[in-house]
């Protein structure tokens, strides 16, 4: 009897000495992530671990006006899923927003995605949690999904940040070509040629896989530019720098640049190829800001439209798993 | 009371066994090094400073990122120690300006110790460094694949004309353009708990020796030209040296 309450605080002691043998009180299912072929591991905090229930209660919210204190609107009211849960005028979409680390054009929220939504929830719409508290079926959902008698901002935040990590886009024509499963015509073969050669030289900053580096650059948009990036830093280099946006259903996402300037994917092009504008914290990878631009003839600007639209992802926009439904 | 002190013991033992702690070899010196800029022989300044190259075109610097691999340790009896860490250096970022080598080295006497600037075509495969990396230097695919060995870029004016510079290099066509150096030590006796050395680039160099760099001629992107790849292989050769900070004496 003696030996087993030996035994007894033995096995206490090892469970005590090691971390995440605690079980909540509450039974969650985990979700399965799959990760496009191809895509990286996500980087998932420990403390916020998909869950069927999670992912579920995220999906509610984002659909659901009653984060917002009047009540106007949803996150899906910007972030439209037909254009890739984005919007004009210029709301960046939300795909694969599970390797970022960045957020918004300046980068005015830097971290996970639970950072940037408690900046969405306490500060973009300033949420009521009498709303959801007092609510006929959210409390027992947030019960169900953590375990809380009471919501919090933390649970409304790692419930979206859940749903998020869902919105995965890599089966594009482009993902297609690179398992084997589908070709480049020639036009969007010359247009990839572009993309990834120092030719067009889009790939320093729309790197490949999210078709963006997540930094921040000057991209000779105008000789008096917005400060941007400056804005957040206070750094005179920072000036006029602005996120690079993922280019990942860039035909779906129009209008284009950090304040919608430019409706088509064509007038991007035009810009790139000879309306590059000089002012002091360009950055080198403009490499030809002297002539304008990179100077492309009217074939090669159709073979780049081409290559971009390749990048169009169907499955993702109709997915139903990511719909109101 | 003996068989309380007993189980007194077999519990104490477990709960020190369940943590993991890493043993003291007094026999081993961990390693850390610095890595330092200069231009000729001052400490580099980025942005504002101008520097003139051997052809007289100005210059400024905006970016330094690079890759040192394959740091290695040569003893006088032959043997060799080499550290698997691939480092990324952003001038611009503290954070990776220093780097603790994952190997320990045996006390003893060495001859030189050798490191790889860039990346060999073994340790330079696309997606294999992570994402952070694939994000700031990818080679891309279509060039070959893998990694930028160094994105060194900045501003130049010459008589008739100003612009970019964009000295990016990295593999082509399936050739290696890395640079393994072996920097003699001069009999250098690790003893003590840690050795610590700096790696400096003399910005300088890549401009120079054998070939004197010309932005204009090379223009503002040379990545697809294995001539300029080649070019810039032969001018790092003297680009890197070895310093020990007076600590170490």
């Amino acid at each position: 009897m003696k030996n087993t309450a030996f035994i007894s605080i033995i096995i206490l002691i090892v469970l005590a000495n090691c971390k995440g043998t605690e079980k909540p009180p509450y039974q969650t299912t985990r979700y399965e992530l799959k990760l496009p072929a191809g895509f990286p591991e996500m980087s998932i905090p420990d403390d916020n671990a998909l869950t069927i229930e999670g992912v579920a209660l995220g999906k509610k919210l984002y659909y659901d006006p009653i984060l917002d204190k009047n009540k106007a609107r949803a996150c899906a009211t910007c972030h439209l899923q037909e254009k890739s849960f984005s919007s004009a005028p210029a709301v960046l979409p939300h795909v694969n927003l599970g390797w970022q680390h960045n957020w918004l054009w300046k980068g005015e929220v830097q971290g996970s995605l639970e950072d940037i939504m408690a900046f969405e929830v306490q500060d973009f719409f300033e949420t009521n949690l009498d709303n959801l508290n007092n609510h006929s079926e959210y409390p027992a959902l947030f019960k169900n999904a953590f375990g809380v008698d009471k919501i919090n901002f933390i649970e409304v935040e790692k419930a979206l940040a859940q749903f998020l990590r869902t919105l995965n886009s890599g089966n594009a024509k482009f993902d297609k070509v690179q398992r084997g499963e589908a070709a480049f015509t020639n036009e969007e073969s010359l247009g990839l040629e572009l993309f990834f050669t120092e030719k067009g030289d889009c790939f320093h900053c729309h790197a490949t896989t999210f078709f963006s580096d997540n930094q921040f650059h000057n991209n000779a948009l105008d000789s008096n530019p917005d400060p941007g990036y400056y804005e957040v830093t206070g750094d005179s280099l920072d000036y006029g720098k602005f996120k690079s946006p993922t280019l990942r259903n860039i035909e779906l996402t129009a209008p284009y640049m950090h304040d919608g300037r430019h409706n088509t994917l064509e007038e991007v092009i035009d810009f790139y190829s000879e309306g590059l504008q000089h002012s002091a914290t360009v950055d080198p990878l403009m490499k030809q800001l002297s002539k304008g631009g990179i100077q492309l003839t009217n074939e090669e600007k159709a073979a780049l439209l081409a290559f971009l639209k390749t990048l169009t992802d169907e499955e993702f926009i109709n997915n139903p798993e990511f719909s109101n439904n | 009371m003996i068989r309380q002190s007993h189980f007194l013991v077999i519990i104490i033992f477990v709960f020190f066994s369940t943590c993991t702690k890493n043993s003291v070899d007094p026999e081993e010196a961990k390693v850390t090094i610095s890595f330092d800029h200069i231009n000729n022989s001052s400490p580099l300044v980025l942005d504002q400073a101008v520097y003139t190259n051997a052809v007289g075109q100005e210059y400024s610097i905006k970016t330094v990122k690079y890759f040192i691999s394959r740091v290695t340790f040569h003893k006088t009896d032959g043997s060799t120690y080499e550290s698997p860490d691939i480092h990324f250096i952003d001038i611009r970022d503290a954070n990776t300006l220093h780097l603790e080598l994952t190997n320990k080295i045996p006390y003893g006497n060495y001859t030189s110790i050798s490191f790889v600037y860039g990346l060999v075509a073994e340790d330079n495969i696309t997606g294999s460094l992570g994402i952070s990396l694939d994000r700031l230097m990818e080679w891309p695919v279509p060039m070959g694949g893998g990694y930028h060995y160094m994105k060194l870029e900045g501003n130049y004016t010459g008589s008739n004309e100003s612009d970019f510079f964009n000295f990016h290099a990295g593999p082509l066509a399936e050739k290696d353009y890395s640079i393994t150096l072996d920097v003699p030590v001069n009999d250098l006796l690790v003893a003590g708990e840690s050795l610590k050395f700096n790696i400096e680039m003399n910005i300088a160099n890549w401009f120079q020796n054998p070939t004197n760099w010309d932005f204009k001629y090379w223009g503002s992107g040379i990545m697809g030209n294995p001539d300029a790849q080649a070019t810039v292989q032969k001018n790092g050769v003297d680009v890197f040296s070895i310093t020990f900070p007076l600590e170490n004496n």
